[in-house]
């Protein structure tokens, strides 16, 4: 155990060293400390680990890059704007609604997909600007769709650490969709109230609804096909899973993008397609740097390591390990910290209604999409409205984050009651 | 700033060089993985023939997996062995080459495929750290067995979808377990490669009337269901027979029954989809766990490890685990003697259908260590 101790200071140390004083970027290195810590483990120089563990990721990259993209290019082709100008038409006289009913926007690829991703780069990259034009600064905007994607992707009907936990312990995903649902509407609609009402500038926005009113209509309906085909070929397969095709995501904003093309107004598409590639090619570095680093840490043994110093803590200290480890471990990956920290705390909490405990340990691994190396929500919501530091955004979702894991320390102590009383 | 933009070239070029370079020194190893295990005709195999023998849509493809048929030439019952449905669990797969290698039925019919999946024996799985193969001291001298990943190699299935949906049940599970075979039960002649081949499976047992089906699993030290039976409730009889004769012989074995709200698995849809008395059996397998320390050869082989040691002093396994480990050949030595167990318990439930076999390596010598003796 001591060993493993070691390599676990000793690549943390690494990694911070070559971060923040050699100023490194963080996907060169988790790649640097993979090798330094599988020399010092012993294991020599296994390159074929290497490139295994860099395509640990590899489906998630692909669709951060598909709809980076399809993203630029609906920016590009002026549907962005156009959205923008209806939504805030439609909503802009009351921002209490109009800040719920966005947040309920940004949630929705998220659930159906189990992807805060979808979210982030779906309706998360139309409803950012309109939150700027309310008043909301670049960081507090980003926070908000940040923390409405977090939370769409544990929200009802497609909750996939739950499902990766479930599968660990035979339980069926059946039945959470009451007690998923309950736990992350209102948390998150009160995240955003608690983010973002308070920048709302009444004044700029009535300006906003009058300058919207002026602003002539898109020259044809046919501007939104791109998104309205995207959101069909999203939503289908999960509506009706037996005879809908699922061209599953990448493909999905590949389509989005065609049709962006030839709708709309006209752009210089390399150079768009050009600038979604590099805005995302930083994040799909630390994935490949990450996967690099977990393969390392479960070939020396410190992902185990990690797991048994967690269990290892008096039962007292249960549920500290379960509000810390967990998110600190979804840091790394939210679903790779559900398979390996969640199924052992799920089973060391058999004795309570595991409804309840995997959905409350779905929503504290969450979470842990804020932590960093990774930071996959803020990182991806950060390169799509240009905000430099993701750590601004951070800034904005740690005391909700914080409200969010002592909800589901909550309901893991009082599992058997919640359980009864909602009837699960 | 043109002498940045330079710089910026050359570096980018090197590091694509490197790429590629460390691309051409691993291909030929990935490439390795797709030659299959070398597995030696026994005494009492009468014919090797493939699963698209009874399902077309397999041919050509990887899931064309062998079926061994040990005929006694007398009548009595049938039986069908599956190794390799997951192939990190090298317990089922190494049970059923060494029955194929060393069973002579004596009454009866055997039907063993040790690559039910095995796309899934062709690949590693990222981010798990394990060898691509295992080497043991047999009598024939070393041999080589794959590990490999408990999921289809995405080359023959992909890519996954956000969640995977069971067709005959409507069941929800997380997206990768769309190419897992466990949970393909009983299978689609249109469906996904896993699909497939779980549908091949299933027209076997249809098409042979087989009587007995029994996958051969491992779970890992903290999984509930391990060291035990599972079963269809219509196999219960048999396999409850089985256990208490596996308790004579002072094996602790444990009896689960089929969940029936858990779709897609051998034990429940086999059981449900046609008439043979369908049984899983789990063994312990560190290997595969997430609590295990180093991943390496020697834990696949000795399964020793001393993170799970102390996870069991802490009461968080299911199992014993103490410094001896659970070895592969006492692994498979389990998975034998249940085999034996559930054959004797057929046969005496079912004495117009007898199942006798001989030849089967026996416990004592498989826990003594002597596992590369019979290969």
């Amino acid at each position: 155990m001591t060993t493993y101790l070691l390599l676990l200071g000793l690549m943390v140390a690494c990694f911070v060293l070559l971060v923040l004083v050699a100023k490194l970027p963080a996907s060169l290195g988790l790649a640097v400390t993979a090798i330094v810590i599988a020399l010092a483990a012993g294991v020599g120089f296994p390159l074929d680990k290497f490139v295994e563990g860099m395509f640990g990721y590899i489906d998630t990259c692909l669709v951060l890059i598909a709809a980076m993209v399809f993203i630029k290019v609906i920016e590009a082709n002026g549907m962005l704007a156009e959205l923008t100008r209806a939504v805030i038409s439609a909503f802009g006289r009351s921002p209490l609604l109009l800040l719920v009913s966005l947040t309920l926007i940004i949630m929705f690829p998220g659930m159906i997909t189990g992807s805060c991703t979808a979210s982030v780069l779906g309706t998360g990259a139309l409803v950012a600007p309109i939150l700027m034009q309310m008043g909301l600064p670049l960081a507090v905007a980003g926070a908000v769709v940040t923390s409405a994607s977090v939370y769409g992707m544990i929200a009802p009907p497609v909750n996939i650490p739950v499902m990766i936990m479930g599968g660990g312990i035979d339980l069926p995903f059946v039945g959470f969709d009451g007690i998923l649902a309950l736990v992350t509407f209102p948390l998150a609609i009160l995240t955003t109230l608690f983010i973002g009402y308070r920048y709302v500038d009444r004044s700029k926005l009535k300006i906003v609804v009058a300058e919207n009113r002026k602003v002539p209509k898109a020259a044809s309906w046919t501007v939104y096909i791109p998104l309205l085909v995207v959101v069909v070929l999203m939503v289908g397969p999960k509506l009706f899973p037996h005879w809908f095709p699922d061209l599953m995501l990448p493909l999905t904003f590949l389509i989005g993008t065609l049709l962006g093309l030839i709708t709309g107004k006209k752009f210089e598409v390399a150079k768009v397609v050009r600038k979604g590639l590099s805005d995302i090619i930083g994040v799909v570095g630390i994935l490949f740097g990450v996967g690099m680093l977990i393969e390392v840490m479960t070939l020396t043994g410190i992902r185990g390591g990690i797991v048994v110093g967690a269990l290892s803590l008096p039962s007292s200290l249960m549920l500290l390990t379960i509000a810390v480890v967990l998110p600190l471990f979804g840091g790394i990956s939210v679903f790779g910290a559900a398979s390996v920290l969640g199924v052992p705390l799920a089973l060391a909490l058999l004795g309570k209604n595991q409804i309840v405990v995997l959905s409350a340990l779905s929503l504290i691994g969450a979470m842990g999409s804020y932590m960093p190396p990774v930071a996959l929500t803020p990182v991806v919501t950060a390169g799509l409205i240009g905000e430099p530091k993701y750590g601004r955004i951070n800034r904005y979702c740690v005391l909700p984050a914080a409200l969010a894991v002592a909800v589901g320390v909550l309901m893991i102590v009082f599992a058997n009651p919640v359980a009864k009383f909602l009837g699960v | 700033m043109e002498r940045k933009k330079t710089i910026d070239i050359i570096v980018s070029c090197l590091l694509l060089a490197a790429a590629l370079a460390a691309v051409a020194m691993v291909t030929p190893g990935y490439l390795a993985m797709r030659k299959p295990d070398t597995i030696r005709k026994g005494p009492g195999v009468s014919r090797v023939t493939l699963l698209s023998e009874y399902f077309p849509g397999v041919k050509g493809t990887v899931g064309d997996s062998e079926v061994y048929i040990l005929d006694s030439g007398k009548p009595g019952g049938s039986a069908l062995i599956l190794g390799g449905t997951h192939g990190n669990e090298p317990a089922g797969y190494m049970t059923a080459i060494l029955f194929v290698e060393n069973a002579r039925p004596q009454a009866g019919r055997l039907f063993v495929i040790p690559r039910a999946n095995a796309s899934a024996a062709t690949h590693t799985d990222p981010m798990e750290g394990t060898p691509r193969s295992f080497t043991i001291d047999a009598a024939s001298g070393k041999r080589s067995f794959r590990f490999g990943s408990r999921a289809t190699n995405p080359i023959d299935q992909w890519p996954d979808p956000d969640i995977y949906i069971h067709a005959s049940s409507g069941q929800q599970l997380s997206g990768s377990e769309t190419r897992n075979l466990n949970r393909a039960y009983p299978g689609r002649q249109d469906g996904t490669f896993t699909e497939k081949v779980a549908f091949a499976i299933t027209a076997l047992i249809l098409k042979e009337g087989v009587d007995v089906t029994v996958d051969l699993h491992e779970a890992s030290p903290e999984y509930p269901v391990i060291n035990a039976i599972v079963a269809h409730e219509r196999a219960m009889p048999v396999a409850s027979a089985a256990i208490l004769d596996l308790e004579f012989e002072d094996i602790t074995m444990g009896l689960e029954p089929s969940p029936k709200s858990l779709h897609g698995l051998t034990h429940r849809e086999l059981g449900d989809a046609t008439k043979t008395l369908a049984i899983l059996m789990e063994d312990t397998n560190p290997s595969q766990g997430r609590l295990r320390g180093r991943t390496s050869e020697a834990l696949i082989l000795e399964g020793k490890d001393e993170l799970y040691v102390r996870a069991q002093k802490l009461g968080r396994l299911f199992v014993p685990f103490d410094e001896k480990g659970w070895p592969l050949s006492t692994r498979v030595g389990r998975h034998m003697a249940g085999l034996e167990a559930i054959f004797g318990a057929f046969s005496a439930q079912n004495p117009d259908k007898p199942l006798v076999v001989d030849g089967m390596p026996p416990y004592e010598e498989l826990v003594a260590g002597n596992f590369g003796k019979f290969l």
